[in-house]
C-alpha cells in the first residue's frame, strides 16, 4: 500500500501505524450533557462501511504526523489524504 | 567426442554454448549438457525421459513443458541443508556440478513401491479422503494423519536450517514491463528510449520470451537475434534496467508489485551472495507482457514420458538442440500444433504423423508423416515412456514423443490479482484480461489475447504509446518491426468422450475427467468447489497448464458454455516464493534490531548477564566470583544497594521532552492526575489512562522549566505512549502550543539508589549544586552539571524505595558515567544491580509495573483511584466512572506472604478463600508478581484480590492448578518495606 | 575522592569501512539541534535561524545550508540544525535559539553516518524503500523513513549521503549497511 503523504508524497504503508475511524478526532468534553454516553459512542461505536472510510493513520517512520486517509476498504483505492491536524482544526478542534 | 555422443538426441544449433560444456548429475547418474541448457533440455539431450513419479498414484512422468507451467518434471536440487523439493527442471538453469534427484517414490524411479496406488486408483478417486477418513474420529491422529502425511506432499526437505541467504530490496519506476517476449521487449525499448525510468524482469536467463522458442523472424532476422539485440540496447540505457531470472509474482495494492530475482542458483557456488533477492517495486505504470502458455488435450494415457505440450517440443528443438523423440507424433487442435512439425521436420527429426481434430485441409504438406484430419488420439502405449499412439478410429501410430496442442491461454495471472476476473474469447477459445485491472496496469502482446507476433507487436505500441503519453512523454517514432502472420485458427476440442482409460487434466495433482465428472455428480459444479474438491489446479504449478481445460471439461459434463460455468482467477505468486525469501535477511539476530544502553559495554566487562526487554539488551544481574545461582547475585544486589548504594541503567525508560506554553495543560490532560500546578524543580508520579478508563502507563514527570516537562515512560510503553500523545495534540487540541520530542536516546540515565546515594554522588555533582536534603529533597530535580561542567539532569525519585536518585547525563558520556558512579562509590561498596534487583526492590515496595498493568487494570484496581481528577477534563477519566469499573467488590492490589515462610509463591496463581475448590466461580483474583525478598528472608508476592484493602490479615490459598500446589497465603499491604517511606526521604 | 572525569564517547568508536566503490564513516563530529517553531510563530522562529544561523528556514524535504551548518526540513514546524560546532558554540547557539523558539539538543540521539562512493544507491537499493534517483532526491533532500526496522534519517549531499539513525541501535543500523555492502559488491 502506498499513501500519498501531502507533505512528503507517495511513502509505503510499512512507514505507518493504523488506529482507526477518524471519528476519533471528535472527541466529547466531560462538561457534554450526557457525558457519559458520548464517551460511550465515542469509544465504542464505529460504522463499518464497505466503500469509502476515513481513517486515521500515524506516520510513526517518517515526520510524525498524524494523517487523515479515506480509503476505499472494498477496493484499497485511497482517494484522499490529509493533515489530521488540519481536519480537526477544520471541523472545529482547537485547544 | 564421447561426450558428444552422449548427448543422443542433441540437433544442430540452439541457442546453447557447445564451447562450454557442464557435468551435472541426476539420480546418481553423471551426465553432460551445456551452458544454456535447463536441466530438462539437458536431460531430453541424454535421452532421459522419466523423470518423477505423480503425486497421488506414482505414475511414471516426464517433461511435460519448457517453462515455469511444469506440472510434471519436479526434482530435489542439492545436496545436505541446500536441497530443494519441487524444483522445476525446466527452468533450472544447468550449471557445473549441479545434483539433482527424482522425487515422490520409494525405492528406485522404476520400482516405486507406491506404485500400488495406481491399481487402487477406483478408491482413490476425488474426495476419497473427504469420505473415507471420517471415522472412527480416534484413528484420525493416530492413524490416518501420520499415514497421510507420510504420503502426501511433493518432494521432501532437508529438516535443516536453509544455509543459504536471501535478502530484499525496492525498485522505483516509471514502467514496469513484466515479461520480456517480443512485447515487452519492443514495449521497455520504446519506453527507455523515451527517457522513462523502466524495469523490465523475465524469469527466463535469456530475455525474447517465444522469440527463443520459435522459428520466427523479424525485420529479416531471426527472432532470437532481434531479441539479443534489443537487450543489448535496453542494457545500454541507464535509465532501464533489464532484470533475467527475475518473476514479477504479485500485483499488490498502489502499483508495488513483488519480484523474485534468482541470483547465483544458477551458479556453482554463491560465494557468499544472497541466492534470492525479493523486490518491492512501486510503479507508476505497469505494463504485462506475460506471454501465453499452451494448454494440453485430455485423453487416454495422456500422462506417459514423451507426451509434451507441442510448444514446448518447438522449444526444445528451436532453443535447445534438442529432439525430444526420434519419431514424433502431433495432436492438435488449431494451427500452432503445425508449426512443431514444421521446426521438427526442419530440423530433420522424424515427424511420424500429424493428428488434427479439425475437418479442414491440411495447412501444410509433410511428406512421409501420416496426416489425420478431423481425428483424436484416444489412447497411448508405452509403460515407463511412450512408445506408440492409437486413434479413435483404432489406427495405432508408432512414435515416442507426442506433441499436443490444445490452445494457448494467456497469461493473465497478474491481472487477478486485484480481484480482477478474466473474461472469454471465443475467437482464440481462452480467457482473457478483464476490464477489473489493478490501477494502473495495461496488458499487451499474447496476454492480452494476442497471439499472432504481427498482433504481438501491433498491440504493444499502441499500449506503449498511450502508457507514454499518460507519462506525459513523448514516444519514440521507431516503426512496429515487420514480421510473419501466423494465424491459431483453433477449433476448441477439450477431451476425448468414451474411453474407457483415464485422461488426465492436472497431471501435477493427478485430476482426471472422472474425477471432474464426479465432482459434478456430486454437486460440486462451481469451479472454486470443483477445485477444493479434485484439488485440481493446486501445488506448485497452480494449474496453469490444467485449470482453463478443467474448466472447459466442466461445462461440457454440465451442459454450459465455459462462461456460465465461472471463470479461473489467480492470486499470488505466479510462480512459488520460498519462505526463506521472504523472511530476506531478518534471520536469527538480524530478525530485529538490537538496542544497546549505554554502560552495555562495561556491563559486558563485569560479566553481566542480559535479558532481551523489548528489543533493548538490559543487565539482568551482574555474577561475581563464587556465585553459582542467580539469586545469590540478585540477593546480594539488593541487599547490598538496601544497606548502603547500588546502581541501575534505567536508559531505557522512555523519555519524552515536553515544551510550550501549553505544556502544564496538555499534561492535565492526558494524565489522569493534575501536572498545571506542579512546581519547576519537582518531579510527581502520573497516570496515564486510555480512554476506556483502563491504565495505559505510569511514569514520572519532570518539570525542568515554566514551559518544559520530561515525562518518562515505562521501557515497553515508550513507543505506544508517544504516539499516543502525539494523537492528543494534533487530532485533539491542533492549537494547544505543545511540542513533543523523544529524548530517549539523548540521556544516559542512572539509578543511585540506597543510604548512601547521596554520598556517592556528592564526588559526582559539581560543588555549586547543593544535594543535600533540604536544597535536593524527595521528588526535586534539577539541570545540573556534573564532573566539571558536564551538563546533566538530576531527579530525586525511588523506584527501589529507598533513598534514591536518577542522573542522566548526555549519551556520549554513558559509558564515562557508570565507570565514574562506580569509582566515586567504591569507599561504599556500591554495587551494579541488574533487571531481577529492580524487580525484587519494587515488589518489596509494593509498586505496580508490567504484570500488573495488563491492559485490564484500572487505578482503583491500583488502589489509586483517588488521583484520578473528577474536576478536570482528562483522557480516560469520564469512562473510569464507568460502573463495570466501580463495582464494590472490585479487585485490589495487595501484598501476599506465605504463611509457611519456606513456601514459594508462584505468579499466576489464584486466590481461593475458605478451602474452597479452586474452580472459576471460587476464583477471587490473582498473584501478578512474585519474588524471593532478601530483606524479609521469604517469598512475597503481590496481586489482585476482591476487596483486597478490606481483607489484610486474612488467610486463604493461592493454588496453581497446573502443578496441583496450594499455598496458604496471608493478605498484607503492599509495601513490605519501609511502608511509611521514611527511607526515600532520608 | 580526586576528580573524576568524563569522556566523551561516539556510538560507533569512529566506525569506518572501506568497500570497491562505497565507504561508510562515522560522523562523530556533527552536532544536532531540533527547532521548532511554536504555535503561530513560524515568522519568528524563521528569523531567529536566520539571524543566528544565516539560514532561510528549509520546505519540508529540502534543506539550507552554510559552511559549517545544514538546516534539515523533517517536519511541517520542526528542523534539525546539523552543525560542526564545538561544544561551547553549540551550547550558546541552543540557548540563543531557545529564546523565541523550542530547542532540543539531540546530539546524543543519534548515531551520524556518512556513506559515498560510485555504489552507494546500489547498497541502499536494499534497505531503503524510498526513491533516492536524482530526479525526485536531489541534492539537499531529505527524508525520513525506514530501514530494517530502524528509523533513519537521510540527507542527500554533493559527494555523500548523511543517515542518522537511533543511538541505542547503532551497531544494527552500520550492520544493515555492511551486511548490503557484502551482498552487494
Amino acid at each position: 500500500m502506498i499513501i500519498e503523504h501531502p507533505l512528503l508524497g507517495p511513502r509505503d504503508a510499512a512507514e505507518f501505524v493504523y488506529l482507526g475511524d477518524a471519528s476519533l478526532i471528535h472527541r466529547p468534553s466531560k462538561d457534554d450533557t450526557n457525558a457519559a454516553v458520548a464517551f460511550l459512542e465515542y469509544q465504542y461505536l464505529r460504522d463499518n462501511p464497505a466503500g469509502l472510510h476515513r481513517e486515521l493513520w500515524y506516520h510513526e517512520q517518517g515526520d510524525r504526523s498524524w494523517l487523515v486517509v479515506t480509503r476505499n476498504t472494498v477496493t484499497h483505492e485511497i482517494t484522499d489524504v490529509q493533515l489530521a491536524k488540519d481536519v480537526a482544526r477544520s471541523e472545529g478542534r482547537s485547544r | 567426442m564421447s561426450q558428444e555422443r552422449s548427448q543422443l538426441n542433441r540437433l544442430d544449433g540452439g541457442l546453447i554454448n557447445r564451447d562450454e560444456p557442464l557435468n551435472f548429475s541426476f539420480n546418481g547418474q553423471m551426465y553432460q549438457g551445456y551452458t544454456g541448457d535447463t536441466l530438462a533440455s539437458a536431460l531430453l539431450a541424454n535421452g532421459q525421459r522419466f523423470i518423477g513419479r505423480s503425486f497421488k498414484y506414482h505414475r511414471p512422468r516426464g517433461i511435460f513443458s519448457a517453462g515455469s507451467e511444469e506440472p510434471n518434471a519436479l526434482v530435489e536440487l542439492g545436496k545436505g541443508a541446500h536441497q530443494e523439493p519441487n524444483t522445476r527442471a525446466t527452468v533450472t538453469e544447468l550449471f557445473d556440478g549441479l545434483t539433482a534427484t527424482s522425487q515422490n517414490h520409494r525405492g528406485p524411479l522404476k520400482f516405486d513401491v507406491m506404485a500400488a496406488n495406481d491399481f487402487l486408483s477406483p478408491f482413490l478417486s476425488a474426495g476419497f479422503y473427504y469420505k473415507t477418513f471420517m471415522w472412527p474420529k480416534a484413528f484420525w491422529e493416530k492413524l490416518y494423519e501420520p499415514i497421510i502425511r507420510k504420503s502426501a506432499g511433493l518432494g521432501s526437505l532437508s529438516g535443516q536450517d536453509d544455509p543459504d541467504l536471501y535478502d530484499k530490496g525496492f525498485l522505483h519506476c516509471d514502467l514496469l514491463v513484466i515479461g520480456a517476449g517480443p512485447a515487452g521487449l519492443w514495449s521497455a525499448l520504446k519506453a527507455g528510449r523515451s527517457g522513462a525510468r523502466v524495469v523490465i524482469a523475465d524469469e527466463d536467463f535469456l530475455p525474447g520470451g517465444r522469440l527463443n522458442a520459435e522459428s520466427h523472424t523479424i525485420n529479416d532476422t531471426r527472432g532470437a537475434e532481434w531479441a539479443v539485440q534489443i537487450a543489448a540496447e535496453l542494457r545500454s540505457l541507464p535509465n532501464v534496467r533489464l532484470m533475467t531470472r527475475a518473476t514479477v509474482y504479485g500485483a499488490y495494492d498502489h502499483g508495488v508489485y513483488g519480484a523474485l530475482e534468482r541470483k547465483t542458483d544458477h551458479l556453482p557456488s554463491a560465494d557468499g551472495k544472497p541466492r534470492q533477492v525479493l523486490w518491492r517495486i512501486y510503479t507508476k505504470r505497469a505494463l504485462l507482457t506475460a506471454g501465453s502458455t499452451e494448454r494440453s488435450i485430455a485423453f487416454g494415457n495422456n500422462d506417459r514420458p514423451g507426451v509434451m505440450l507441442a510448444g514446448a517440443v518447438r522449444t526444445y528443438v528451436n532453443r535447445y538442440a534438442v529432439a525430444p523423440g526420434k519419431s514424433v507424433a502431433v495432436f492438435t487442435n488449431n494451427h500452432d500444433g503445425w508449426r512443431t512439425a514444421h521446426d521438427l521436420s526442419a530440423q530433420g527429426v522424424n515427424v511420424s504423423a500429424v493428428i488434427d481434430t479439425r475437418s479442414i485441409a491440411a495447412p501444410m504438406n509433410l511428406p512421409g508423416a501420416a496426416i489425420v484430419m478431423g481425428g483424436e488420439v484416444s489412447n497411448t502405449s508405452g509403460r515407463s515412456g511412450l512408445t506408440g499412439i492409437t486413434l479413435s478410429s483404432g489406427q495405432t501410430i508408432k512414435a515416442d514423443c507426442l506433441a499436443v496442442s490444445g490452445g494457448w491461454n494467456p497469461n493473465v495471472h497478474l491481472t487477478c490479482h486485484q480481484r480482477g476476473r478474466p473474461t472469454w474469447n471465443n475467437e482464440i477459445s481462452a480467457f482473457v484480461p478483464g476490464e477489473n485491472l489493478p490501477k494502473g496496469m495495461s496488458v499487451a502482446g499474447a496476454a492480452n489475447g494476442a497471439l499472432s507476433l504481427s498482433e504481438v507487436f501491433a498491440s504493444a505500441d499502441t499500449t506503449v504509446n498511450q502508457l507514454l503519453n499518460e507519462l506525459q512523454l513523448s514516444a519514440d517514432s521507431a516503426p512496429t518491426p515487420t514480421t510473419s502472420d501466423d494465424l491459431v485458427n483453433i477449433q476448441p476440442f477439450w477431451h476425448v468422450k468414451n474411453t474407457k482409460d483415464r485422461c488426465w487434466v492436472d497431471l501435477q495433482n493427478d485430476v482426471t475427467t472422472k474425477d471432474i465428472d464426479q465432482s459434478r455428480r456430486e454437486g460440486f459444479h462451481a469451479v472454486e468447489h470443483l477445485k477444493r474438491y479434485t484439488t485440481m489446479g493446486m501445488a506448485t504449478d497452480q494449474g496453469k497448464t490444467s485449470n482453463v481445460l478443467g474448466l472447459a471439461i466442466m461445462a461440457e459434463f454440465a451442459e454450459q458454455s465455459i462462461p456460465q460455468t465461472g471463470t479461473t482467477i489467480f492470486r499470488p505468486p505466479f510462480t512459488p516464493v520460498a519462505i526463506s525469501a521472504m523472511a530476506g535477511r531478518s534471520r536469527g539476530k538480524d530478525f530485529r534490531p538490537t538496542r544497546h544502553t549505554p554502560s552495555h559495554q562495561w556491563a559486558e566487562e563485569q560479566g553481566a548477564v542480559f535479558v532481551e526487554v523489548g528489543a533493548w539488551l538490559r543487565a539482568q544481574w551482574f555474577p561475581q566470583p563464587g556465585e553459582t545461582h542467580w539469586r545469590e547475585s540478585v540477593d546480594r544486589e539488593v541487599t547490598a544497594t538496601r544497606e548502603s548504594v547500588g546502581v541501575c541503567d534505567v536508559t531505557t525508560l522512555g523519555k519524552i521532552d515536553i515544551q510550550g506554553a501549553d505544556a502544564g495543560e496538555f499534561l492535565d490532560r492526558v494524565y489522569a492526575n493534575t501536572f498545571g500546578t506542579l512546581a519547576v524543580g519537582k518531579v510527581r508520579y502520573g497516570l496515564m489512562l486510555r480512554e476506556d478508563g483502563i491504565v495505559m502507563d505510569d511514569g514520572t514527570t519532570a518539570r525542568m522549566g515554566e514551559h518544559h516537562y520530561v515525562m518518562t515512560t515505562t521501557t515497553a510503553n515508550a513507543v505506544g505512549v508517544f504516539r499516543h500523545l502525539e494523537f492528543c495534540r494534533q487530532c485533539l487540541w491542533p492549537d494547544l502550543d505543545v511540542h513533543l520530542i523523544s529524548a530517549t536516546e539523548q540521556w544516559a540515565q542512572y539509578a543511585v539508589a540506597g543510604p548512601n546515594s547521596r554520598k556517592l554522588l556528592e564526588n559526582i555533582v559539581d560543588p555549586e549544586f547543593d544535594i543535600s536534603n533540604d536544597a535536593f529533597p524527595f521528588m526535586a530535580c534539577a539541570n545540573i552539571t556534573v564532573c566539571g561542567g558536564i551538563a546533566a539532569r538530576l531527579f530525586r525519585i525511588s523506584f527501589s524505595g529507598e533513598m534514591a536518585y536518577e542522573i542522566a547525563v548526555p549519551t556520549r558520556y554513558g559509558d564515562s558515567m557508570i565507570r565514574a558512579l562506580m569509582q566515586a562509590g567504591e569507599p561504599y561498596n556500591v554495587v551494579p544491580y541488574g533487571t531481577e534487583a529492580l524487580g525484587v526492590m519494587r515488589v518489596e515496595k509494593g509498586h505496580a509495573a508490567g504484570n500488573e498493568l495488563v491492559g485490564t487494570t484500572t487505578a482503583l484496581n491500583l488502589g489509586l483511584g483517588r488521583m484520578v481528577s473528577k474536576k478536570k477534563d482528562c483522557i480516560g477519566n469520564v469512562l473510569s466512572e464507568r460502573e463495570g469499573l466501580n463495582t464494590d467488590d472490585a479487585i485490589r492490589l495487595v501484598g501476599f506472604k506465605p504463611v509457611n515462610t519456606a513456601d514459594s509463591l508462584v505468579a499466576g496463581s489464584h486466590f481461593v478463600s475458605g478451602g474452597r475448590d479452586a474452580t472459576t466461580e471460587n476464583d477471587e483474583g490473582w498473584m501478578s508478581s512474585v519474588v524471593y525478598s532478601p530483606s524479609m528472608g521469604h517469598s512475597i508476592g503481590i496481586g489482585f484480590l476482591t476487596k483486597g484493602h478490606e481483607r489484610l490479615g486474612e488467610t486463604l490459598s493461592a493454588v496453581n492448578p497446573l502443578r496441583n500446589e496450594r499455598i496458604e497465603v496471608e493478605v498484607v499491604s503492599a509495601h513490605f518495606v519501609d511502608p511509611d517511606g521514611e527511607r526515600l526521604r532520608g | 575522592m580526586g576528580n573524576i572525569s568524563l569522556k566523551a564517547r561516539s556510538a560507533l568508536n569512529g566506525a569506518s569501512f572501506d568497500y570497491e566503490g562505497f565507504s561508510i564513516r562515522e560522523r562523530a563530529d556533527i552536532k544536532l539541534l531540533s527547532i521548532a517553531a511554536a504555535s503561530d510563530q513560524q515568522t519568528v522562529a524563521s528569523g531567529e535561524l536566520k539571524a543566528h544561523c544565516g539560514l532561510s528556514w528549509p520546505a519540508i524535504t529540502q534543506s539550507t545550508s552554510s559552511s559549517d551548518t545544514h538546516c534539515l526540513g523533517l517536519q511541517s514546524e520542526q528542523v534539525f540544525l546539523l552543525s560542526l560546532h564545538n561544544d561551547k558554540d553549540h551550547a550558546t547557539l541552543a540557548k540563543k535559539l531557545a529564546e523565541k523558539t523550542v530547542v532540543t539538543d539531540q546530539s546524543d540521539s543519534w548515531v551520524t553516518l556518512e556513506i559515498s562512493g560510485l555504489r552507494t544507491l546500489d547498497v541502499l537499493e536494499r534497505i531503503c524503500p524510498i526513491d533516492l534517483n536524482e530526479g525526485t532526491f536531489s541534492v539537499g533532500s531529505v527524508a525520513r523513513t525506514t530501514m530494517e526496522h530502524l528509523n533513519v534519517i537521510i540527507f542527500r549531499q554533493k559527494q555523500s549521503y548523511i543517515l542518522l539513525s537511533a543511538r541505542s541501535s547503532a551497531t544494527s543500523f552500520l550492520h544493515s549497511l555492511t551486511q548490503s555492502a557484502e551482498f552487494v559488491i
